[in-house]
């Protein structure tokens, strides 16, 4: 070890610790076939006290000591390697559950492993320190670590790092990114779509809604109760009722400094606004994509149209119970919202306008409800302020032939249907997020986020007539959810905790379950995947793929999204996933194809993919977003720094940067054979970072 | 009763969903489809969606006149009384336009002059109706051949994409080219419900070839990487990836990304020279159309290509010269490409297997031009431009009326065809998939509604038919 020059003993030790905490050998050679049965723990080597709790994942040296220190090592690879644990962890054995006997279970890994004992199916072992970091950065912060968190990470020795990690990665300003990004998928926030432009004003400021709504860990139910009663500006701008001249429009209007866009949910309203049809439409589309996005329950858009039975029988139990008047008796709820328009500039009107005749590119709806008991009758024939059941034509069959109105009702059971004063769209918030179908639905979907598969899948098909096996559905039908007690105990403990993203997040990503590996000793049959006996791999999303290789390359672009996202780095922060910058002006269109091959949907009519295509194996391979990245002209970023490094460390520099982990011994051997074979030595490790952009373990969250 | 009261009942009566699931057979379940089959590429759709086809009663005989589709459409919807429908309305037409009659057809050279010399090889329908005035609703429902806002229409894929799914059996194994490309899109729709290899595959025309095929480095370069990459993944990517099936996929993934690159084939398809791309005017457009027409020549597997052109949305300063978007400059664009498209297709005798589609969504008011912007605004009645793949050239189906000073007017008197009524987005997606020897009546019921998915909607009802009077 003496060629280790770190100038202090204190980090000399560290590094060695980075090195023994490093975990099984990562690699391609079999090597892990032949570990042998472990001991369960990590060697103590203490002493270590530069990364102690109270240091967090700082940054292991600054970037110039760093960088100093990299340039004078070089690695003894075989000798440090050799002393790496053959070991990996393994779970404790199955708690013997008190309640095994009825079933009943409490948590998540008492549910996961109960379940999958008696399926006999066993379970595989834990994940290592650093496949564990890199997932779990990935899905909390869709981001991968950077080398100094992967070094500081495995060097780290204390029992409960796991656990930091993720409440450290929980209070990044990158959770907030990521999980606005989902939310943006869920709620479909896009600029346009076949029903409605939202215009890139209404898109940024729902989406500003989302991105304060995660930075402030709201409440998951207060902002279900935010959005259904949303109020004002789609934009969250404020107007003058009226503009006295041009100069006070400009002053007003046109001023985004003054009067930028706000943060404002009125964009979830808007979203649902249904064109081509009787007022009663939007209604039903808003209560549509209400049971949707909240309850799981795609199944009201069909009973909209017409009672569930007849049509739903094979489908749902619930579904074929569920009659056409109970969707309109949830539309209600909406209608006292009037028809919103596009609100636009009226600046051609004003006088001295010197565009005189052209419009500002500026729209926005105003959603506002009638003052309760008012009702209103458009010159349209809608009749807002309560909801008539008697249409002809539009988006729905015809309603009632007779004039009939509907009283709003919440009736997806459980809940008293009292109204407990207030708007009607309050209440519909508070009725939908006293449901426990609302809590389930929600850690269905985010458990999905994390494990690929929801414990209800797809998680937008609830029936909920089959979740509760006390009362077992008619013959012939099982039970839906795959675990059916512990949706029904994460969903409680959802709502006992305030319905707060982070607990679920912690809970979920602490739990051995998700920190199980995903390699599977012996037979794997694709139906264990219900039983999340192993951890499921699924491919970068676009955003990561996207992000992840701009932070492995070291080379950062800044787009201009909009008028109000300016200077943005990572494609995480991109209010949408249409319409997105292009790429620089070098290489225009380069960032929007390498985005686009990794299928991000279009938050429409099309929903985001995971498959794997070759126009992705394409881009990564040839697109110039990653091919400048690695270029060995004039290089920059990790390229540049790897340069500076003797063989050896150059090679684990670049594996530690874009895969988020240590070579293997093997890995490194035959890397530095080929980086000292080579004539040109630049090209030759500008060869390598392409081809570990090209890994499988860099496409892949494993 | 007439075709035409047929048809306005069942409208009305079916206005926004079929029926038509009643007698469906009861099938296993979607999900089991959507998870027991993993893996990267892995879904084989003809496999699981076999079983639960079946066609809708009274089989129908597609025409089979076509191989491949090229489907121009011109986003913002042109104005139908400024081009294939022209009507000449003494001051308010520029007299620049110089119309002529040729073939019988009135045309203004001034704007589609290379498409008048190639007007017996295309057929013009002027019976056209749009269902919404709405771009985004409208510029969906052409491209789904249904209402958005139904049912299906949440779900539906594209055109493309059904011709996609349907002539996959038809793909030989040495052809390399996905099935439905896009060039030029900016946001158009996706394979729906099918998986996601159906979709459209966008890419941009470029004159080096095809986009994200070319490795800036050399040939030399990425062999070496190549090879380095296949030595340092190892087994990740192979069968016994110890990742599981998805990274087995990879594999296989790379193998048919590296069939596109340094293939002479593609090269020939997607580059171009300056000649060729000043014949096709030289515009973005243009350059697309004249992949487009390269990559049917080279018939490797594609067999839908839609390539978009934008700012027809001529609100304001429609006529005016110096104006960016006017009319002048996109007749411009789109005629030289058009023209140049027809020609080229004919000489190399390719004409006859590939159908040219061209429309908007909807069309532009007729008449004079709105008195607060000099323009056109949103109007139902449109034209829909077809050409080879069987298609009859020569001939005008439907006509309109003449239209005085601004309001209605320019609509249908004479629907030209046995339906008797108004040509729909829907009739012009069953004439696609007839003259594609698709049966447009076809149901499929994988769709994740376990509602039937009809490929023409209410087919059951015998609602929408193709346009047969244009292969006659």
């Amino acid at each position: 070890m003496d060629r280790f020059d770190f100038g202090s003993e204190a980090a000399r030790r560290c590094v060695l610790a980075v090195l023994l905490c490093a975990g099984p050998a990562w690699g391609a050679e079999g090597a892990d076939l032949d570990w042998e049965a472990p001991d369960g723990s990590f060697p103590d080597h203490g002493g270590c006290s530069y990364f102690g709790p109270q240091e967090g994942l700082g940054p292991f040296l600054s970037a110039a000591e760093d960088m100093a220190a990299m340039q004078r090592r070089t690695w003894d690879t075989r000798r440090v390697l050799a002393m790496l644990p053959q070991s990996r962890r393994q779970l404790a054995p199955a708690r013997a559950g008190a309640g095994s006997a009825t079933g009943a279970c409490s948590g998540i890994d008492d549910c996961i492993h109960q379940a999958a004992s008696s399926a006999g199916v066993p379970l595989t072992y834990l994940t290592t320190d650093q496949e564990f970091l890199r997932r779990v950065r990935l899905d909390l912060t869709g981001r991968i670590p950077s080398r100094d968190e992967v070094v500081a990470f495995l060097a780290d020795t204390s029992d409960d790092k796991r656990e930091r990690l993720v409440d450290r990665l929980l209070d990044t300003p990158e959770w907030a990114d990521r999980w606005a990004m989902f939310f943006g998928d869920h709620f479909r926030n896009t600029r346009i779509t076949a029903q409605v432009n939202r215009y890139p004003d209404g898109r940024d400021s729902f989406h500003l809604y989302l991105l304060e709504s995660m930075r402030e860990n709201k409440p998951y139910n207060q902002m279900a109760q935010e959005m259904l009663a949303a109020e004002g500006t789609s934009d969250g701008r404020t107007y003058p009722q009226r503009y006295s001249s041009y100069s006070h429009y400009e002053s007003t209007y046109l001023n985004y400094a003054e009067n930028p866009v706000r943060a404002s949910p009125v964009g979830y309203i808007v979203g649902a606004r249904t064109t081509g049809g009787p007022i009663q439409d939007t209604y039903d589309t808003l209560a549509f994509i209400t049971a949707r996005d909240f309850l799981g329950v795609s199944a009201l858009d069909c009973v909209l149209c017409h009672d569930g039975a007849g049509h739903l029988d094979s489908l749902s139990v619930w579904g074929a119970q569920a009659t056409r008047l109970n969707g309109w008796r949830l539309a209600a709820f909406y209608s006292d919202i009037p028809r919103f328009q596009t609100w636009r500039s009226p600046a051609r009107f004003l006088p001295n306008n010197p565009n005189n005749g052209r419009r500002v590119n500026a729209n926005y709806y105003f959603v506002h409800d009638l003052a309760p008991g008012r009702r209103q009758r458009s010159n349209q024939g809608d009749t807002a302020g309560e909801y008539l059941a008697q249409t002809q034509g539009g988006n729905r069959p015809d309603r009632l032939h007779t004039d009939t109105f509907v009283e709003p009702a919440y009736t997806f059971g459980g809940i008293p249907a009292t109204s407990a004063g207030g708007r009607l769209r309050q209440q519909v918030g508070w009725h939908l997020t006293a449901d426990p179908q609302f809590a389930r639905a929600a850690v269905n979907y985010i458990w999905r986020e994390f494990f690929s598969r929801g414990i209800v899948e797809p998680p937008d098909q609830f029936d909920l007539a089959r979740l509760d096996p006390a009362s077992p559905p008619p013959e012939g039908w099982g039970i839906q959810p795959s675990h059916p007690e512990l949706l029904e105990w994460l969903g409680g403990a959802f709502r006992d905790n305030g319905f707060d993203l982070k607990w679920l997040m912690r809970e979920i990503t602490t739990s051995e379950t998700y920190q199980l590996s995903s390699r599977y000793d012996g037979p794997y049959n694709p139906l264990y995947e219900k039983h999340f006996v192993r951890h499921q791999v699924k491919r970068l999303s676009a955003e990561q793929v996207h992000d992840a290789i701009m932070v492995a390359s070291g080379r950062y672009a800044s787009y201009s999204v909009s008028r109000t996202l300016r200077g943005i780095q990572y494609a995480t922060q991109f209010s949408d996933v249409v319409n997105v910058p292009q790429g620089n002006a070098r290489r225009p269109r380069s960032a929007r194809l390498l985005l686009q091959s990794f299928t991000p949907g279009d938050r429409e009519e099309t929903g985001r993919s995971r498959t794997g295509s070759p126009l992705q194996a394409l881009n990564l391979m040839n697109n110039p977003f990653v091919t400048d990245r690695v270029s060995p002209n004039a290089p920059t970023g990790t390229l540049a720094e790897a340069l500076q490094l003797a063989d050896d460390a150059l090679v684990a520099h670049l594996y530690l940067t874009v895969l988020s982990r240590y070579p293997t011994e093997t890995e490194i051997a035959f890397a530095v054979d080929y980086v000292q074979a080579a004539s040109d030595r630049g090209a030759a490790a500008s060869n390598l970072l392409w081809a570990l952009f090209n890994k499988t373990d860099f496409y892949f969250n494993y | 009763m007439s075709e035409r009261e047929r048809f306005n009942r069942l409208v009305r009566r079916r206005q926004p969903e079929h029926k038509g699931f009643f007698e469906r057979p009861h099938l296993t379940r979607r999900c089991f489809f959507r998870h027991a089959v993993t893996g990267v590429g892995g879904f084989v759709l003809g496999q699981t969606a076999a079983p639960g086809e079946t066609r809708a009663a009274g089989s129908v005989v597609p025409k089979n006149t076509a191989t491949s589709v090229i489907f121009l459409f011109l986003r913002g919807a042109p104005s139908h009384v400024d081009t294939f429908d022209f009507k000449e309305l003494p001051g308010v037409t520029p007299r620049d336009f110089a119309p002529e009659t040729i073939n019988g057809i009135r045309i203004p050279t001034a704007l589609l002059g290379s498409t008048a010399r190639v007007l017996d090889k295309v057929a013009i329908i002027r019976s056209g109706l749009a269902w919404a005035r709405a771009h985004p609703l409208s510029q969906t429902w052409m491209q789904i051949g249904r209402n958005p806002t139904s049912a299906t229409g949440r779900i539906a894929p594209h055109i493309g994409s059904v011709v996609a799914i349907e002539k996959d059996p038809e793909r030989r194994p040495d052809q390399v080219f996905p099935a439905f490309i896009s060039l030029q899109a900016r946001n158009i729709s996706g394979p729906g419900f099918f998986p996601v290899e159906y979709g459209p595959f966008q890419t941009f025309p470029s004159q080096d070839g095809l986009l994200s095929a070319i490795h800036p480095g050399g040939k030399r370069t990425f062999e070496e990487r190549w090879e380095l990459l296949h030595a340092i993944d190892g087994n990740l990517r192979g069968p016994d990836s110890p990742f599981g099936a998805q990274a087995s996929g990879m594999g296989g993934l790379y193998g048919n990304a590296r069939r596109l690159m340094f293939n002479p084939t593609v090269n020939q398809a997607f580059a171009f020279t300056d000649e060729e791309r000043v014949r096709y005017g030289s515009t973005g457009f243009g350059n697309a159309v004249l992949t487009a027409r390269k990559i049917v020549q080279q018939d490797q597997g594609t067999r839908f290509i839609q390539v978009d052109s934008f700012g027809w949305d001529h609100h304001a300063a429609i006529y005016d010269q110096s104006a960016n978007r006017s009319i002048y400059r996109q007749t411009q664009e789109f005629d030289a490409a058009f023209g140049a498209l027809i020609q080229d297709l004919d000489a190399s005798g390719h004409l006859d297997r590939t159908l040219v589609v061209a429309c908007g969504e909807f069309g532009r008011t007729p008449g004079q031009l709105s008195a607060s912007r000099i323009g056109r605004d949103h109007y139902l009645q449109m034209f829909f431009v077809l050409a080879g793949g069987g298609v009859q050239g020569g001939q005008v189906i439907g006509s309109t009326n003449d239209t005085g000073g601004r309001g209605p007017g320019a609509f249908t008197v004479e629907p030209g065809w046995y339906r008797d009524r108004d040509i729909r987005p829907e009739d012009i997606e069953a004439t696609i998939y007839s003259a594609m020897g698709i049966d447009w009546t076809k149901v499929r019921y994988d769709d994740p509604q376990e509602r039937g998915f009809y490929y023409v909607p209410l087919a059951d009802d015998d609602a929408y038919a193709p346009v047969d009077e244009l292969f006659t």
